[in-house]
């Protein structure tokens, strides 16, 4: 977008606005009828929804529909959160459709925190399973074993994977590339076999029992009946994943627009440059994994308040791979390619649970056609523009800058 | 008292003294270049300085201020930037960003600003650009419709003005320019010199050291030159008297050169 055209854009067009809110209609249309529809017809719609996307990307009509929100970033911002909102309402009486919501939600989460490490400071870190497991297992031993408030659950989650953070972040200041992700690796696969070896939170059986999020006794996981209405347990649930999930997304937002983002992105293509330019690389390395190990661990507790149920098999390797598949899909680096990523794999994974034996192999095949046909994702990561972000551009330069020194030579 | 002092600054390689027992000074608005033949230590040098490398011995000052063995960063902050021998941009940064990582130590607001009052913490990045963008029409007025485009698509010259911009915009003490006309042919070697007396037409006080193998550049920029042949400093003063020096000419010119 040039200046010309932001100018142009500043008397706040009717038609402009219109267009924000009919766009995010679409969009969460086609959310819903994703999660919607059955399987057939969902993922033919995930599927063409790739290829949109893919298309819109080559074509330039997705740089026009970011420009468009960035422009009208309040009213993008308030309409998405009611459309999002208007998800669980519409889903109300399904419940496995809200169960995938919820999921698609947390997914997003975890992502997000991924994506500091990996999209922003390009270290890819083998172990965001673990941190949601340190986050689930948090929320499960104190509520089960020490029989405290969810909510405290919560906290104890944010706390304990700060810490776990910073520690495996330590290896990071000292190791690079390939052999980071070995030590991030090896940490993953002993945290799996940590868990199943400590019987206090029940070994290989995991731990039940895990209670809800409650708001003054009101469960936010409990099927309530309204008007002879029988609702899904999730209704709740999902809202307050949604609020929360757009909070940690304004977070990551400003994070990264803001000089945490830039410092991050310098150390992943040039360290010394970055190091030589004032900046302590090691506490913004361990920022990346301090602030990723926290999204991760909130996705955790509200998986584990969700499923009331943690186990070892549910922070595994495997699943750890499957975020990075989520971030590497959707754009790097690119918070809405983040959003994306994530949730259609999340459709395509809850929506062939049925083929769970073929669910791999498509799983797989999607990937690497992604990688050859666009190794960047879906929505590859972009140049900040800080003319749309402040709503204003910079001055160009003033006569007197331009004057050529003359009396040179 | 000089600005900036190395006082019998070494640094062993295995075995190799890379550079050995070098004093040198310089003064504020001063130019200083450096000129060796290939291997003689004078990136070495640089990298003493800036911080990467840690002297085996010896003791450097700024201001008076020890600052022998401060990491990279804490030397930035105190005042000492530099460009390098081959460009070290962010090909995938767009120049606004490369050149606004030049005010990273300058920001005041913090991460609670950030995400609770993106207001002031915009506000301070938009000034900070605005600085950014002025210091570099100031070197090339056409870049900055460009400054939104990524690093790797602009021209090689200009890239090497970003870079200064980059060092510059923060007002540094002393700046280290590490061959700026490397790779440059001669017409831009030419505009590359104007730019470095813009330099300092734009910031008065600032010191340059400038590495440079470019003879019409040695011969017109700095006021004093210092050679360097085997990691030692083997003649220091200005341009006429070194290219007489025997030894200079010996080491580095040639017999025929001259």
């Amino acid at each position: 977008m040039t200046d010309l055209d932001f100018s142009r854009s500043q008397g706040t067009k009717m038609s402009e606005k219109i267009l924000t809110v009919a766009c995010n209609i679409l969009v969460f249309g086609l959310v819903f009828l994703m999660l919607r529809l059955p399987y057939q017809f969902s993922l033919t719609l995930v599927a063409l929804v790739i290829a949109a996307l893919l298309y819109m990307e080559k074509s330039g009509a997705m740089n026009a529909v970011f420009s468009l929100y960035i422009r009208n970033k309040g009213l993008a911002a308030s309409s998405a959160i009611v459309c999002m909102l208007a998800i669980p309402v519409l889903l109300a009486t399904f419940r496995y459709q809200s169960h995938i919501a919820v999921m698609a939600v947390i997914y997003i989460m975890v992502c997000l925190g991924v994506n500091f490490q990996m999209g922003s400071a390009n270290m890819v870190n083998f172990a965001p399973a673990a941190f949601m497991g340190i986050g689930a297992y948090s929320m499960a031993v104190t509520t089960v074993k020490l029989g405290i408030s969810p909510w405290f659950g919560l906290l104890v989650a944010i706390i304990l994977c700060s810490v776990a953070g910073l520690l495996i972040g330590l290896p990071t200041l000292r190791t690079k590339g390939y052999y980071l992700s070995l030590v991030t690796m090896a940490l993953q696969l002993a945290f799996t076999q940590l868990i199943k070896n400590i019987p206090y939170i029940g070994g290989p059986n995991g731990l039940s029992g895990v209670k809800a999020l409650n708001i003054g006794g009101f469960s936010l996981y409990k099927s309530y009946t309204f008007f002879g209405m029988k609702l899904a347990p999730h209704f709740f649930y999902l809202i307050f994943c949604i609020l929360m999930l757009a909070l940690l997304y304004y977070i990551a937002v400003r994070i990264s627009i803001s000089r945490y983002g830039l410092v991050l992105n310098n150390i992943a293509q040039d360290e010394i440059a970055a190091n030589c330019l004032g900046v302590k690389v090691s506490s913004y390395k361990l920022f990346a994994f301090l602030i990723g190990a926290i999204f991760c661990g909130i996705g955790g507790a509200l998986y584990a308040s969700l499923t009331s149920f943690v186990g070892p098999n549910d922070f595994t390797f495997a699943r750890s791979l499957v975020f990075i598949c989520m971030v590497i899909l959707g754009g790097m680096d690119n918070l809405v390619g983040v959003l994306v990523g994530a949730f259609l794999l999340t459709v395509i994974t809850e929506k062939l649970r049925d083929f769970s034996d073929y669910a791999q192999l498509i799983y797989a095949l999607l990937l690497v056609i992604i990688l050859i046909v666009r190794p960047s994702g879906l929505i590859p990561k972009r140049v900040r523009n800080y003319c749309a972000i402040f709503g204003r551009e910079l001055l160009p330069p003033s006569r007197q800058n331009v004057s050529e020194p003359t009396d040179t030579q | 008292m000089a600005l900036l002092e190395t006082k019998g600054v070494s640094i062993n390689f295995g075995g190799l003294w890379a550079v050995k027992d070098v004093d040198f000074l310089i003064d504020t608005e001063e130019i200083v270049g450096l000129i060796g033949p290939n291997g003689s230590g004078k990136t070495t040098f640089l990298n003493i300085i800036s911080g990467l490398y840690r002297a085996t011995n010896g003791v450097i000052t700024l201001c008076g201020e020890d600052i022998t063995g401060l990491r990279p960063f804490e030397i930035f902050q105190r005042g000492i930037a530099r460009t390098y021998q081959s460009s070290r941009l962010c090909w995938d940064l767009s120049v606004a960003d490369n050149i606004l990582m030049g005010l990273y130590t300058k920001h005041k607001r913090g991460f609670v600003d950030i995400i609770l009052r993106p207001k002031s913490a915009d506000d301070e990045t938009y000034e900070f650009l605005q600085e950014c963008m002025d210091m570099l029409s100031y070197f090339n007025p056409s870049l900055f419709k460009l400054r939104y485009d990524l690093t790797k698509n602009i021209p090689h010259i200009d890239r090497r003005r970003i870079e200064i911009c980059r060092a510059l915009v923060g007002h540094p003490a002393v700046l280290l320019l590490d061959e700026p006309t490397a790779g440059l042919n001669d017409e831009e070697t030419m505009q590359m010199m104007m730019d470095i007396y813009k330099i300092k037409k734009k910031i008065k006080d600032v010191c340059i050291i400038i590495i440079e193998h470019d003879m019409k550049v040695m011969e017109r920029v700095p006021e004093r030159i210092v050679v360097f042949n085997a990691g030692q400093k083997i003649a220091e003063g200005i341009y006429k008297d070194i290219i007489k020096d025997p030894d200079v000419i010996n080491a580095y010119l040639g017999g025929a050169a001259v």
